[in-house]
Formats: structure tokens, sequence, C-alpha cells
């Protein structure tokens, strides 16, 4: 960064002012003739910017470990050989309700059973409440993950009033509905986004193949799972046509 | 576009959230792409710790090459790729570094001698400023990070530090007169 051109207040503030464009056009163009005018400007100008750009990059590297930690689970230490007589009760109540879970299972349809068997829900969203515009998407995610489907279901519904093609809130309201246990609900938001590039349509598309599967639309589920990309859609297409 | 309409345009805004540093998008960047470079790194002489370190590595190139305009992504497929291929490239450039001069490179490897990726010109400097940033104090980097990452307003930081808005403005200049400092040293 050497040599580094003194920058007064007024100077340092401009610069800021043009960085983030919040100058009037008028003094926007004075500004881009003296860069291309008068080199110790120019460099003014391309130091402040990068001084940003560095203060930016030590705050996203700060959020990596987190980022990581959530890829990475922890290690599980070995559990440990339990007092059978005291362990007893629990594993009277782990069998009963073992007994509980294959009575349900074999009273339940084949579609059905493949269905709990393959979904888990999307875990939604990191959010970060302190962005006050994203605010109404963030809360509703916060309930989504606290399992309150129908209230996350609802705020972002009113979101998407206004942003009938936005690709997030179609996805989550797809999510919040199959969760929810509304698969025939799912399905149309799911289609949305599963029928065009972006960011959620991978997940989109596995999603939606499940909710045909819900519903018990094998054909679909089938169409579906064949543009999936996960690994296990394979082995669910042979479980779906047996 | 209005502010609020870009914050829930997240797929169709890749690029300006990535910009912003909207934390969802980038943990699942994060989340979607480190287990592709782990894996290539375990395959070719690396341990997880290498791989962590290359894939953060990456990732901080990556948002520093869109903030700098060096790459447009148009979707999450693009993005993921070019992510990969910085990895790669980092990787097998501390393959061939003094820690591992007694490894054969694999034939993969050397298949990939000639990868198309260059670092921008301005990463050095920028690397240096953020290293510089970590020794700033810590009043100058919340100021710094509350003002320039969190976008707020010298009032809501002059309410966050119990300051005036004008106190806040100077602070804010020296804080980053005192960053340049450091930058010289």
């Amino acid at each position: 960064m050497n040599p580094l051109p003194h920058i007064s207040p007024e100077e340092f503030e401009e610069i800021e002012n043009f960085l983030f464009n919040r100058l009037s056009e008028i003094e926007k163009v004075s500004i881009e003739h003296k860069i291309t005018t008068d080199p110790e400007w120019a460099q003014k100008v391309d130091q402040v910017k990068l001084m940003i750009l560095g203060i930016k990059e030590a705050a996203i590297k700060d959020r990596l470990q987190d980022y990581h930690s959530s890829v990475v689970k922890p290690f599980e230490a070995p559990v440990r050989v339990a007092n059978k007589r005291k362990y007893w009760p629990a594993a009277a109540s782990v069998i009963f309700l073992m007994m509980v879970g294959a009575l349900i299972f074999f009273i339940t349809g084949n579609d059905t059973k493949l269905f709990n068997t393959y979904y888990h829900p999307d875990a939604g969203l990191m959010t970060s409440m302190g962005i006050t515009e994203n605010y109404a998407f963030n809360r509703a995610m916060i309930d989504y993950k606290s399992e309150k489907y129908e209230s996350a279901m609802e705020s972002w519904k009113a979101l998407q009033k206004d942003f009938p093609e936005n690709d997030s809130l179609n996805y989550f309201i797809g999510s919040a509905a199959l969760a929810n246990g509304q698969a025939k609900e799912s399905i149309q938001y799911f289609k949305k986004v599963a029928e065009r590039a972006g960011f959620f349509q991978k997940d989109a598309i596995w999603y939606l193949a499940l909710a045909y599967l819900k519903v018990g639309n094998k054909k679909e589920a089938i169409k579906y799972l064949n543009l999936s990309d996960r690994t296990e859609k394979a082995e669910l297409i042979q479980k779906i046509e047996d | 576009m209005d502010d609020k309409n870009k914050l829930y345009a997240v797929s169709e805004q890749i690029t300006s959230l990535v910009k912003e540093g909207d934390d969802a998008i980038l943990r699942k960047l994060y989340h979607d792409n480190y287990p592709k470079v782990e894996r290539y790194i375990l395959l070719n002489s690396g341990n997880k710790e290498n791989a962590r370190d290359i894939f953060q590595e990456a990732f901080l190139s990556m948002w520093r090459n869109i903030q700098l305009e060096k790459f447009n992504p148009v979707n999450e497929d693009s993005l993921g790729g070019y992510l990969f291929k910085i990895a790669k490239y980092k990787w097998i450039d501390y393959l061939r570094s003094g820690h591992f001069k007694k490894t054969v490179l694999l034939p993969e490897i050397k298949e990939n001698n000639e990868m198309e990726y260059e670092e921008p010109s301005e990463s050095e400097k920028i690397i240096s400023i953020r290293k510089s940033f970590e020794l700033l104090g810590t009043n100058c980097k919340e100021l710094l990070n509350r003002f320039y990452y969190q976008s707020q307003t010298l009032k809501q930081i002059a309410a966050a530090f119990n300051w005036t808005e004008a106190s806040t403005k100077n602070n804010k200049y020296r804080c980053m007169q005192k960053l340049k400092e450091l930058l010289k040293n």
C-alpha cells in the first residue's frame, strides 16, 4: 500500500459518498473526472475502496468458523456401558415406542411410509435479525425453525403477494406446507421453484418429488426424482416401483 | 429495484447478496460446497485441517473477486464451480510448496497444472488490510465493522457507543487513519 497519500477528513467523506453512491449526478461526474485526470486522487479513491473491502473481508472471515462448525458434526463419544438395572425402564419405553411405530408403519400406506423414511424438513436459513428490511422474512424463518409452520406460512404468503415469483418465498412456503402435512398445497410452490434455474432449484425438485409421493402420485414423483441430484434417488425410485 | 425487493429476491440476486455479505446465502454456499472440496483434498494427500484452511481461503477469494467484479455468478452452480476451481488451484499450489516436497503428485493433479485462475492484483492489498484491521483496538474494530459491514448509520452507532454523531464521525476517521498507519508498518 506504499506510498499512502494523505486524505483529509473532507476528502475522505467525499470519496466515501462517491463509493456509496450518495452523490448527485453532477458531483459524481466531477469526481469521475478528477479520477481520470489526477493520479493522486485516483489513488486516494482506490485506497479507501480497498480499505473498506478489507474491513468487510475481516467480518466475513470471522464468520467462517461458525459456518464450518455447522458443516462438520462434532465427534460423538462412544456411549458408556449402562447399568442395566438402572436403565431398564427407559429401555422398556423405547421398545414400547418402537412397537407403536411399527404398528403405525403397518397400517399406513406404502407411499406414506416411503415419504416418512426419506423426508427430512429443510433446515431453513440462518438469519441475521440486525437487518431491519429483512425482518419480516427472518421473523417467519424463526417460526419455521421453531416448527410453527402455520405462522411461518402466513407471514411468507403475505410477502409473496408482493413478490409472487420470488424463489426464496415460494421455496419456504412449500417447505413449511410440506412440514405441516399439507403436501398437496406445497406442490404449487415447489413447482415454481423447481422449473427454473435458481439457488433453491435442486432442493425444490427433491421436495416436489416427495410431495407427489405423499399425495400418491407415483408417476410425478418418479419424474422429479429422475431430475434430482440426491444420492438416495435411485434407491427411492426402486422402492416406489417395487 | 427497491431495497425490500432486493432483499427478498434471494435466488435472482445472488451476486448482490454475496456482495452485501448476507449471512444466509454465505452459510448455504459454505454448507453446500465444503464437502466436495474436502473430498478432493482428502483424496489428494491432504487432511481435514488442510481442507478447512484451503476452503476458507478459497471462500474469501470468491467473495473478494465478486466484490472486485472479477467474477459474476449467474446461479448457484456457477458459484459452486468457481469456488471449487479456486480451492483446487490453492491446493495444488500448496502441494507444490515446501510443505509437500516429497509428495508424488497424482496424475489428476498433474493434469490440472495449467488451471485458469489468477488472484487479482488487489488481493494482496486487501488481505494486508484485513490483517491490519485485526490489530486495531476493540472500539475501532467495532465501529468500522458496524459502519462498513453492518451498514449502520452514524446515528445508530452513536447510540450504541453513547457518543454524539459528530464524535462518531471523527472517531471513524481516526480509526481509518490508525488502520492506514498499521498498513505502513
